[in-house]
């Protein structure tokens, strides 16, 4: 099926291609991230036609299970690349969705109504339930509209639990991995071998995401804002072409490996710390790289330790997710963050989330407060999942925020 | 026109050059401006039109044919505000700045002792701290979501008084019982107008309270960065003695008096960045690396 894209998201792709082709003009390998993004959900959807297995998948520590099984996922995040204002209008006139209900909420579901009319061949949809209601109210729309919907339950880790009850909670994880498995596959019993390859992979992806970010320190405008958000986003999903997405990241590290220490440049940049979702407004983007803003510190996807590789592949996924900024509370998250403007020396931290969420507003006030105490100014951005382009206050907040930490 | 000696802080003074800057501060109702020339400071307002930059050419005009300054004379130009961003100014040197460090940057020059800053927009409202021994700002809060603490809220209610702006806050000066204005939603704050009125509540007492429902919003930004004296009150609504006065109260802090009608702050701050940027190399701009961008 080719894509059923509305004028928003067709000048979304436009923006994309600018970047691509000018902004990035000196790299070919953000050239070649950017295309595996333009093709994702197309080639996702052509995989489907032609009979793999391909998903919408929500939750992120299911990626290397879902490609060990030999399937695609679709992540919940391109969705929001793809739909407008079109998808915002079924999910609150058709569904019902109140108008104040998370952004991302109604684009999802809006969006996968309009693919269904239009033939979709990702029929399939997994996401974790409990964590955010407005999504457990998407499900149950969707189930109705002939998706067959899947949820896993969240598996939180409440600040200090440790020995037993740890212990307890990796053999529930394990116990709902093997659940999702047969959902999946049609059997409980995963392939491990595969699986093993896949954390591999993803340990190796994890590694050189770190040498970028590290090479990235001396080069702190050879990739820029719009560039390193899809590099991070890939590492979760790997746009459906994990082949192709490690290409990028070896290409990038050769790249940023052969250039030139300018010293100027570096001292020229302001380094920020991301933290929450990716925006879909790119001026946002935009206008912190005008601004001289780096965003050299990333605390969305997890990629700062790897996978245990010995011991058992399921044990290891379940392990992963509990021991990273994932597990739920609020304060694993924010140890990498502090660990981040330590290794970046960062001189601000942009706090991003989308309209309606009220989970992400309060750990945003929470880390807010927190490194504000600590001497870090922090900006709190609120912005829409589907495209669009931001409000003009969004822009003169992050450019007063930049303007002022210069 | 007035003389810069009578407008800028004693102690900055000696920083402001020769250079001929001009400063256009683009809200989303009204557009400002001010001149810098000759050791004298001009200012214009108009209403803001659809064009942005038709509205700026107007204000520099105005701007021009008081100071009778040449437009080749002008060595640079600072945009700002809601409608910066449309600015193009041909050969002249120009730069956009964000209305936020503008605002701070002008309320420093008129007054080099000032910390916070209450800036009441049509659109938004904001609380800004300022370092006062740079006027760069230090920490903002800003409320753009809904009207609430807006002068689009003070201008809503002014016309279901039957009142101008200009009125609304006369008025609530009269007050003897402010009427207790509970919702901060200017949707619900309509009704509750509505039924005041209904009741009988005098235009002055509604106006008062409604003041005061503005000012406790407002005060919960400048809350959330801490209030330090000296405090300015920036922005358009600035000039309604109604605001000052319930801000005044529910802040318990006076607001500075400065000697410039506070609504040109942000255009006198982009002036300010303007002198800036014509005698300085951007090497040389150093703390203010913001003008080297674009
Ligand atoms: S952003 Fe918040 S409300 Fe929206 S889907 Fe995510 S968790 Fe749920």
């Amino acid at each position: 099926m080719s894509t059923v894209l509305t004028s928003e998201a067709q000048e979304q792709l436009n923006h994309i291609r600018y970047s691509r082709d000018t902004v990035h003009a000196h790299s070919p390998a953000i050239q070649k991230l950017f295309n595996l993004v333009i093709d994702y959900v197309d080639d996702a959807e052509k995989a489907g036609k032609n009979g793999t297995k391909v998903i919408w998948a929500g939750v992120p520590w299911a990626m290397p299970l879902i490609y060990s099984a030999g399937a695609i996922p679709v992540a919940f995040s391109e969705v929001g690349r793809i739909s407008g204002q079109e998808a915002i209008t079924v999910s609150e006139d058709y569904y019902q969705m109140p108008a104040e209900t998370c952004s991302m909420v109604k684009a999802t579901a809006g969006e996968w109504h309009l693919r269904k009319q239009a033939g979709t061949s990702i029929t399939r949809i997994f996401g974790s339930s409990s964590g955010c209601e407005p999504y457990n109210l998407a499900w149950e729309v969707m189930k109705k509209e002939g998706f067959d919907v899947y949820t896993s339950d969240v598996v939180y880790r409440a600040p200090g639990v440790e020995g037993e009850r740890y212990e307890e909670l990796v053999r529930y994880f394990v116990d709902e991995i093997h659940d999702f498995n047969e959902w999946l596959t049609g059997s409980r019993e995963i392939d491990k071998e595969s699986l093993h390859r896949e954390i591999v992979r993803k340990n190796y992806l994890m590694r050189r995401m770190r040498e970028i970010m590290d090479l990235r320190l001396q080069h702190p405008f050879h990739v820029k804002s719009l560039g390193i958000m899809y590099l991070m986003n890939g590492l979760t999903h790997y746009f459906g072409k994990p082949e192709e997405y490690t290409e990028v990241l070896d290409a990038l590290v050769e790249e940023l490996s052969g250039l030139e220490t300018d010293e100027a440049e570096r001292q020229r940049a302001i380094p920020l710390i991301w933290t929450g979702g990716s925006g879909q407004e790119f001026g946002i983007y935009e206008t912190i790289d005008d601004a001289g803003g780096s965003l050299l510190g990333f605390v969305s996807s997890p990629y700062t330790r790897d996978f245990p590789e010995d011991i058992d592949p399921v044990e290891s996924v379940a392990r992963f997710q509990l021991q990273s900024q994932m597990a739920g509370a609020s304060i694993y998250r924010r140890h990498v963050i502090e660990q981040q403007v330590d290794r970046i020396q960062a001189r601000g931290l942009i706090l991003y989330g989308y309209l309606g969420c009220s989970f992400g507003s309060v750990t945003r006030e929470i880390y807010r407060d927190y490194f504000h105490n600590k001497g870090i100014p922090s900006i709190n951005l609120e912005g829409t999942f589907q495209v669009g382009a931001p409000s003009g206050q969004l822009l003169t907040r992050i450019k007063a925020f930049i303007e002022m930490l210069s | 026109m007035s003389d810069l000696k009578e407008i800028i802080d004693p102690g900055l003074l000696s920083t402001v050059t020769g250079d001929i800057a001009v400063g256009l501060d683009l809200g989303s109702r009204t557009g400002k401006g001010v001149l810098l020339a000759g050791g004298k400071l001009y200012t214009a307002i108009t209403p803001t039109g659809v064009f942005m930059q038709e509205t700026a050419d107007k204000l520099l005009d105005k701007l021009l044919k008081q100071s009778r300054v040449a437009r080749e004379n002008i060595a640079y130009i600072v945009g700002t505000g809601y409608g910066r961003i449309a600015l193009n100014f041909g050969v002249t040197g120009h730069k956009i700045v964000t209305e936020i460090s503008c605002h701070a940057m002008g309320s420093h020059y008129l007054n080099a002792k000032v910390r916070s800053i209450v800036d009441i927009g049509g659109q938004d409202s904001k609380a800004i701290r300022v370092n006062p021994a740079t006027g760069k700002v230090i920490e903002f809060i800003m409320n753009d979501k809904c009207a609430a603490g807006t002068g689009r809220f003070l201008e809503k209610v002014a016309h279901l008084l039957d009142l101008t702006l200009e009125q609304l806050g006369a008025e609530a000066l009269k007050a003897d019982a402010p009427a207790d204005v509970s919702s901060q939603c200017v949707v619900f704050a309509e009704s509750e107008v509505i039924s005041l009125k209904a009741k009988g509540v005098s235009a002055a007492n509604i106006a008062a309270g409604i003041h005061l429902a503005t000012a406790r919003r407002v005060r919960n930004l400048v809350n959330r960065i801490g209030l330090e004296p000296d405090l300015v009150f920036s922005g358009g609504v600035s000039n309604n003695p109604g605001m000052t006065h319930a801000l005044e109260e529910l802040l318990g802090h006076p607001i500075s008096k400065v000697k410039l009608d506070t609504i040109f702050a942000g255009a006198l701050g982009a002036a300010i960045f303007a002198q800036k940027a014509a005698s300085s190399t951007d090497e040389e701009l150093g703390d203010y690396a913001l003008l080297k961008t674009k």
